[in-house]
This record gives C-alpha cells, sequence and structure tokens, in this order.
C-alpha cells in the first residue's frame, strides 16, 4: 500500500507585514518528504529571510541524507546576524517521512506539534538533545493511514492576547480545537485553513504575529486513471479499454467517440445525462462501471480553468457539469495516470471549433502539470 | 415508441446542439408527443463533420440547426410514427 500524505498549509502576516516572518518548505521526493516550519526573530522582511533561509538549508540537507546535528551546526554558523539584538536565530519545526511511512520530527523552540489518530488526539514521546548549545526535541515514530500531525508557530498559540484573552488562545485550547477538526474528515488544506481563520478572528483581524499552519495527514493513495481519445490504431481499443477496467480507483472517460468504444468494448449501453449541461460545457454520460464520463476537448479544456483558478476542492463538490466534476475528481485523487489516445478527432476539423480545444493533448498536459505543482503524482501514457 | 437521439459530442455541442435538443423538446410540448417520442442525448453518432447530427428512429441525418430542425421533425416524426406526414 503507497502511503500519500495529504499537505495543507495556511498563513497570516502580522499586521502591517508585507511578508510572513515563517517560512514553510516542503521537499518530496521518492526517497522522503521533508517538511520544515521555520519562525524567524522578529517580523517582516528580516524574519522572513532567517526563516526562508532556515527552512531551505534544512530541507535540502536532510533530504540529501545530512544528519540533524549537521543541519544545525550549519545553520548556526551561516545565518546573518541581526544588527540590533546580534542573534541570528530562527525557530524550526522538521518532519521527515520515508515511504514506508517511519517518520522523524524534530523540534526547536517551536510550539510542540500535534499528533493524532483519526479524532483522537495522542501524545508523541519525545527525547530532548542538546546540540551545540541548542535544547532540540526529537521524535521517531511511525504514520499509517489515518495519522495526522499538525506543525505550528508561536503566533497560533498567542491568538487573541492582550485582546479577548490575557494569555492567548493556548496550548489546551487549539488542541482541542484541532482535535474537534479532525473528527470533520476535512482535506489538509481546508483544515489548515480553518485555524488560520480562528486564529485571525481571534486577533481581530489585526494577528499580533505571524501564524502558520502545516497540517499533514497520512492516507491511502487515492487513485484515478482517465482514458481521453480512441488510440491511433483501432486493434488497440480493446487493449486500452482492459487496461482502464483494470486499473484501482477512479475511472474516468473524456470524449464522445472514446466512450462510444468503451461502450463497445464492454458491451455497456451508454446514457446521456442532459440535465448535466451547462452553456459552455456538454453534458456528462453514464457507462456502468465508469466513474465519470465526460465529453473531450470541451470539457478538457474548461476542467484547466477551474483547476488554474485554483478552485478549491470544497467548491466544486457540489459541481454537476462535466468539467467542474472531472476538475474535482482530479482534485480528490493522488496519483493520477492519464492514458491519452493519438486518434486523429474528426471534430476539431470544424472550423468554429476553438483552438484552445484543439489543442486538447497539450491541454491534458498542461492539466498534469497542474496537478503535479498540487503534489500529486502524475503520469501520461500516450498510445 | 421512437427515439429521437441529439449528438452532444464536441463539435455538435459548439455547432448548437442544446439548441436543437430545445427546439425537439418544444415541438414534443406543442405536437403533445410525449408518451410516443423520447429525445435522449448521445455522444458520437461519427458525423463529427457534418454536425449537428440527429437520429429518428434508425435514421441519421447532419447538418441539422434549429431552423432546419422543424421542418426535418414535421417529416420525419410524423412519417415515422404514422407512416405518412
Amino acid at each position: 500500500m503507497s502511503l500519500y500524505l495529504d499537505i495543507g498549509i495556511s498563513q497570516l502576516n502580522k499586521k502591517g507585514e508585507e511578508l510572513c516572518g515563517d517560512s514553510i518548505e516542503v521537499l518530496q521526493s521518492p526517497d522522503s518528504s521533508v517538511i520544515v516550519l521555520a519562525d524567524g526573530l522578529a517580523s517582516g522582511v528580516k524574519a522572513n529571510i532567517l526563516s526562508r533561509i532556515t527552512a531551505k538549508t534544512a530541507a535540502t540537507m536532510l533530504k540529501m541524507g545530512s544528519h540533524i546535528g549537521e543541519v544545525i551546526e550549519t545553520m548556526a554558523n551561516t545565518l546573518p546576524v541581526d544588527k540590533v539584538r546580534n542573534l541570528a536565530y530562527s525557530t524550526f519545526t522538521i518532519l521527515q517521512v520515508f515511504p514506508d511511512g517511519h517518520s522523524y520530527l524534530v523540534e526547536f523552540d517551536n510550539p510542540e506539534s500535534y499528533f493524532g489518530y483519526r479524532d483522537t488526539l495522542q501524545c508523541l514521546r519525545r527525547i530532548t538533545r542538546n546540540i551545540g548549545g541548542k535544547e532540540i526535541k526529537e521524535a521517531h515514530f511511525t504514520l499509517k493511514a489515518g495519522h495526522w500531525l499538525v506543525m505550528l508557530s508561536d503566533g497560533v498559540l498567542h491568538a487573541g492576547m492582550g485582546g479577548i484573552w490575557n494569555f492567548g488562545w493556548g496550548e489546551v485550547q487549539v488542541g482541542r480545537y484541532i482535535k474537534k477538526l479532525a473528527s470533520l474528515g476535512y482535506e489538509a488544506v481546508d483544515w489548515a485553513t480553518d485555524i488560520t481563520t480562528q486564529c485571525n478572528l481571534l486577533y481581530g483581524g489585526k494577528p499580533g504575529d505571524d501564524v502558520s499552519i502545516v497540517v499533514v495527514k497520512a492516507r491511502k493513495a487515492r487513485k484515478l486513471t482517465a482514458l481521453i481519445g480512441p488510440p491511433r490504431e483501432p486493434e488497440k481499443d480493446t487493449c486500452a479499454v482492459e487496461k482502464l477496467v483494470r486499473a484501482a480507483g477512479v475511472k474516468v472517460v473524456c470524449g464522445g467517440s472514446t466512450s462510444l468504444m468503451v461502450s463497445r468494448i464492454l458491451n455497456r449501453e451508454i446514457a446521456v445525462d442532459l440535465e448535466s449541461d451547462s452553456s459552455t460545457v456538454p453534458p456528462t454520460g453514464i457507462i456502468e462501471g465508469i466513474d465519470l464520463v465526460t465529453e473531450g476537448a470541451i470539457t478538457i479544456y474548461y476542467a484547466l480553468q477551474h483547476l488554474r483558478d485554483k478552485c478549491k476542492l470544497r467548491d466544486l463538490e457540489t459541481a454537476k457539469d462535466g468539467a467542474g466534476r472531472l476538475a474535482a475528481a482530479l482534485l480528490r485523487a493522488d496519483e493520477i495516470h492519464f492514458m491519452v489516445g493519438l486518434a486523429i478527432n474528426q471534430a476539431v476539423h470544424y472550423p468554429g471549433f476553438p483552438i484552445s480545444c484543439v489543442i486538447k493533448n497539450q491541454t491534458v498536459r498542461d492539466i498534469a502539470e497542474v496537478l503535479s505543482s498540487l503534489g500529486k503524482k502524475t503520469t501520461i501514457e500516450y498510445f | 415508441m421512437l427515439v429521437i437521439q441529439v449528438c452532444v459530442g464536441s463539435s455538435c455541442f459548439l455547432r448548437g446542439s442544446k439548441n436543437v435538443i430545445a427546439e425537439i423538446e418544444n415541438l414534443i410540448d406543442h405536437y403533445r408527443l410525449d408518451d410516443v417520442v423520447t429525445l435522449k442525448g448521445i455522444f458520437c453518432l461519427e458525423c463529427c463533420s457534418d454536425g449537428v447530427t440527429v437520429m429518428i428512429g434508425k435514421k441519421v441525418f447532419t447538418k441539422v440547426t434549429k431552423e432546419n430542425v422543424v421542418g426535418l421533425f414535421e417529416n420525419e416524426v410524423f412519417t415515422a410514427l404514422y407512416g405518412k406526414k
């Protein structure tokens, strides 16, 4: 079973600041995933530079296989020293997760991360160690599907301080809030946004400190396979359809002639759902055993627009048209495989056919690019 | 039951199959044929360069527009249903 990390990030800037003094770095490679949250001394541009260097250095060094001791030593020697405070300082939380789920958490002067399983809050056993005069807390544990970890900067715990509360939101209350969120089954990004929204409320819309949240949720990878266009050689039709049917997870078919081919080979009837169209996107279809059947070029083009507009899954969840549903299905998936057939599309001979739809295969590549940038594993196969 | 299928594939959709569907719905209403005629969408009738494509019973008609669909409907549907116009 492949473990997927659903990573959600949300930040607030201290009032009046253009830059956030906290930095978050996520580096994913086949060997491990490294997530760093660093909080630089002071606020604004100075803090931003400090935290950014810290996050980038730590993530890159760990990814390359350095030991945490070396990372801390490097940072102590290289961080620029603040002239006013005569200090070079940035707190950090680092999480490194290996493909088998084995994980390493190290915290230096940041609030303790919250760890849990499904809707329970759990305690991580941490060991304190002294490296070069700096006290760091470490934990080794195994992430399984259902586990989650919330990393935060101190701006979260201080929310409300001096305003509605004397001492801010505080560790215990934040823990309760996170536990409540955990039971709601949100995506990581919605979870993170919810917490920063709450912080902003407590700060009365004027955050007294930078606020950063990283939510990491481990789950079984959700797979999606999409068949787009019939193969160049008709002899390969059966092979393509069989591959789609055998694929694990969600199955999608895009394209009029493609869905006809699927219906012919599977010998299952195809129905068109005339209620599902909008003025711009053609209707969707229904084939037994296929999760989503849509028209091709136009639907794909509008799905790309949805993804480029940074639409949230929550907003697309209720979409009825093909493009919205396709975008939602893609956002819901973690590992996406596009099977692109290269048969010539007769529809493009129509002079009124928009250029953006003619270059369908390019659109698929653009979609794959957007999905990859969202941290999803995306592959394209042509046949 | 007579089945009318209107292609809603990429090419036909862009050439206005939505309007053709709306017009046929009106005609079915107008002649009160909803108990003998079913209107459906179909993904592709493989006449992409000559859309909008409409299939009435087993006969395929191409280059249908919302203007000429009235004549087509009155000819073909009544012929198919009653043997003559």
